[in-house]
């Protein structure tokens, strides 16, 4: 089992939302990182075929996806980021409909939606009509209908927005349950989504893939170094502009910095261990729109 | 041979020692024939016919009967009046009417926005729409011709006035239902205001004497040939767009 | 159309209701069966688990123009042809129960049993299938693929054979 991207390009009117990708997935989670705009869901949705490259192509087991074609996505399981229900339907009928349209035959559905609504836990939701459910019922239903063909290669697009600590943390352990035997291409601008839950991490940036590693390569792959040193209030603000800021603690003898940096930026400043959240930062920081995400 | 046959059931009944079928012996094989059932199911795809007959389990049925019901009152309603004037309004209002009621099923994957898990599947969203076109044409098909064989047999009316009359409008407003399913800037609601339009335009055509009268033999034959061969050509339209809807649409990537 | 059209229909829809039925339904037939072939009962009962086995791998393709207990037969004298290496390596002796309690029953029973058996594997099946499994000839016809005139010359010659059998024990 084997997704390999050799070149892919995407351009919508002079513009590259991706930029020749080249990389190979195998069996494991994959975390796709970047900001909001970096081109994560064009590159996902080139892999599901709802788009094709402007060049470049992407092959499953050496064949093209475009040429297999429902061949292919009859091993495809996907999830957008936005998604709609048919709001009349119940759990139960939604995931029969998108179970007959995955050409399951329907015994084999019928068997499929029982175990996943034990899987997801909305078993006794089952009956209930969708346009009832919270947010992270309707997105635990997406990954049960995600899930229905059984896939080989699934693609989940921001499966956590919108989901509060206690489902995100369900909802990872879901993924990590899933993902032996499968490819997971899990996308989404939250660093601690992924940091547990990924074999490897791609970094995304402008539509392309700028870093990619184990979280730990990552890590080790830092060229700059973390400090951690206190400032008064008042100087706080020229750090900043000298310095990349991975976080900004108050404490009541002045501000705590933590800077990323090659050198110490001040003489007292102690060194800290680099986390998965300091390479997203030393690579997104100066373009990235959402800090708060990051923080 | 007699006496040889009672031989054998005299063994049988006496001193054949069969294994006593035990319910746990039952059960196992149930429970393997079912995993072998279940084996075999998610080995293989649906065939498209199976999945076509399928879809019809996801339609909900109240559309039908409300067209059923939208005949049934056109019907009744020729049957008790039995004038011209009534056959003409009637069904210039009705049968737009029985079209418009298969709006809400077939704007039903534009309207839920699901069409982007639809498009990854195995079988694409043309072929759902295929599937439920299909479905539709065939009840409908089913109904007009119920509809149309009541209406000849208990109500005075030529074949050639039925055939104005309702397949006409029928089809043009089919044809609206379809072209505008295609647009990507169209709602339902467009698609219903046009049908008004139309089937209004259609009720002052019939309506007015000097234009009826001014309609010859031929110009109805161009017309409900022309409705046909556009119907066909919508259907086909439908099919062709029914995938690349997301080509255009990088907005919120 | 007969009434295991529409229990075969729910099957194929996934109702395990239906399916049990179906199991329950044929299961100590195509049991007897089995062991009428065998003679031994723990393969019998393999083989007749592998027979509703392999129908339910089939079912989705199974179309239902005949009934369905024929082609259950089908499949499980299949099944025991497949066996017959392992069984008909047991002695002849050894495979005949010795506990009857009555010794003239046992003469009867022994005398049927062998005579049976001594039978070529063509007459002993039609035999079993008539007067053991109590199928009507089309029924025969259409399990062994043959035409129905060749299952009564069949059936003729079987009854033949075991009285010649049957008949010279007992002068003896």
């Amino acid at each position: 089992m084997e997704l390999t991207l050799a070149q892919v390009s995407k351009t919508f009117e002079q513009n590259a939302a991706v930029d020749a990708v080249s990389y190979t997935m195998r069996n494991g989670v994959y975390g796709l990182l970047g900001v909001n705009g970096a081109g994560k869901t064009t590159l996902m949705r080139m892999i599901c075929t709802l788009m094709k490259p402007t060049s470049g192509v992407i092959t499953w087991n050496g064949r093209d996806i475009w040429k297999l074609d429902a061949e292919y996505r009859r091993v495809l399981g996907y999830l957008p980021q936005e998604f709609g229900f048919y709001p009349d339907f119940t759990a139960e009928e939604y995931l029969l409909y998108i179970a007959s349209i995955k050409g399951l035959r329907p015994a084999a559905a019928r068997q499929r939606v029982d175990e996943l609504l034990h899987t997801v836990g909305m078993e006794r939701v089952r009956k209930k009509k969708m346009k009832k459910f919270s947010g992270g019922m309707k997105r635990r239903i997406g990954i049960a209908q995600a899930m229905l063909n059984d896939p080989e290669i699934l693609v989940l697009d921001e499966p956590t927005v919108g989901l509060d600590p206690n489902e995100r943390i369900r909802f990872r352990n879901l993924i990590s349950e899933l993902s032996s035997r499968r490819l997971v291409l899990l996308s989404t601008h939250i660093v601690s989504d992924v940091e547990s839950i990924a074999n490897d991490i791609l970094l995304m940036k402008d539509g392309r893939i700028v870093r990619s590693g184990t979280p730990r390569q990552l890590v080790a792959g830092m060229p700059v170094r973390v400090w951690r040193c206190r400032v008064p209030k008042q100087e706080e603000a020229a750090y900043a502009k000298r310095y990349r800021i991975a976080n900004i603690k108050m404490t009541a003898a002045g501000t705590e910095l933590r800077i990323l940096s090659e050198q110490p930026p001040c003489a007292q400043a102690v060194q800290e261990d680099v986390t998965l959240e300091d390479v997203f930062l030393y690579h997104f920081g100066e373009t990235g729109g959402e800090r708060n995400a990051v923080l | 041979m007699r006496e040889w046959e009672r031989r054998i059931r005299q063994y049988r009944e006496h001193e054949e020692r069969l294994p006593e079928v035990k319910e746990a012996q039952i059960a196992r094989a149930a429970a393997r024939a079912r995993r072998a059932f279940y084996a075999a199911e998610r080995a293989q795809p649906n065939g498209y016919l199976s999945f076509l007959l399928l879809q019809a389990r996801f339609v909900r049925r109240r559309w039908w009967a409300a067209q059923f019901a939208v005949l049934s009152a056109l019907w009744l309603g020729l049957y008790t009046v039995q004038d011209e004037d009534f056959l003409q309004r009637g069904s210039s209002v009705l049968i737009p009417a029985f079209v418009i009621l298969m709006v809400p099923e077939l704007w039903k994957n534009a309207r839920a926005q699901s069409a982007e898990i639809e498009s990854a599947s195995y079988f694409t969203l043309r072929q759902v729409y295929a599937a439920r076109l299909t479905l539709f044409a065939a009840v409908d098909l089913l109904l007009l011709s119920l509809f149309l064989g009541v209406t000849m047999a208990t109500v005075s009316l030529t074949l050639w006035d039925a055939l104005i009359q309702f397949a006409i409008p029928f089809q043009v407003t089919c044809c609206i239902c379809l072209r505008t399913l295609c647009c990507r800037r169209c709602s339902e609601y467009h698609c219903i205001i046009l049908s008004l339009i139309w089937s209004s335009v259609w009720m002052w055509i019939v309506m007015n004497e000097t234009i009826y009268a001014m309609i010859s033999t031929p110009i109805w034959l161009a017309l409900l040939t022309g409705s046909a061969a556009y119907l066909a050509y919508a259907v086909w339209k439908l099919l062709q767009s029914a995938n690349n809807s997301w080509e255009e649409d990088y907005l919120w990537n | 159309m007969d009434e295991d059209f529409l229990l075969i229909q729910r099957m194929k829809w996934g109702d395990e209701a239906a399916m049990d039925a179906f199991v329950r339904k044929y299961y100590a037939d195509i049991l007897h069966y089995c062991c009428r072939h065998l003679y031994d009962s723990g393969e019998a009962e393999d083989a007749a688990q592998e027979t509703f086995e392999r129908f339910f791998r089939r079912l989705r393709d199974y179309r239902h123009y005949g009934k369905a207990k024929n082609y259950l037969y089908v499949i499980a004298r299949n099944a025991c042809k497949s066996r017959y290496g392992a069984a008909s390596t047991v002695p002849l002796d050894e495979s005949i129960p010795s506990d009857a309690d009555d010794l003239g029953r046992v003469d009867v029973k022994a005398d049927l049993f062998t005579a049976i058996r001594k039978l070529p594997e063509e007459l002993r099946e039609v035999l079993i299938l008539r007067y053991f499994q109590d199928l009507k000839l089309s029924e025969i016809a259409q399990i062994l693929q043959i035409g129905l005139p060749l299952v009564k010359y069949r059936l003729r010659r079987a009854k033949q054979c075991m009285r010649e059998q049957l008949g010279e024990e007992e002068y003896r």
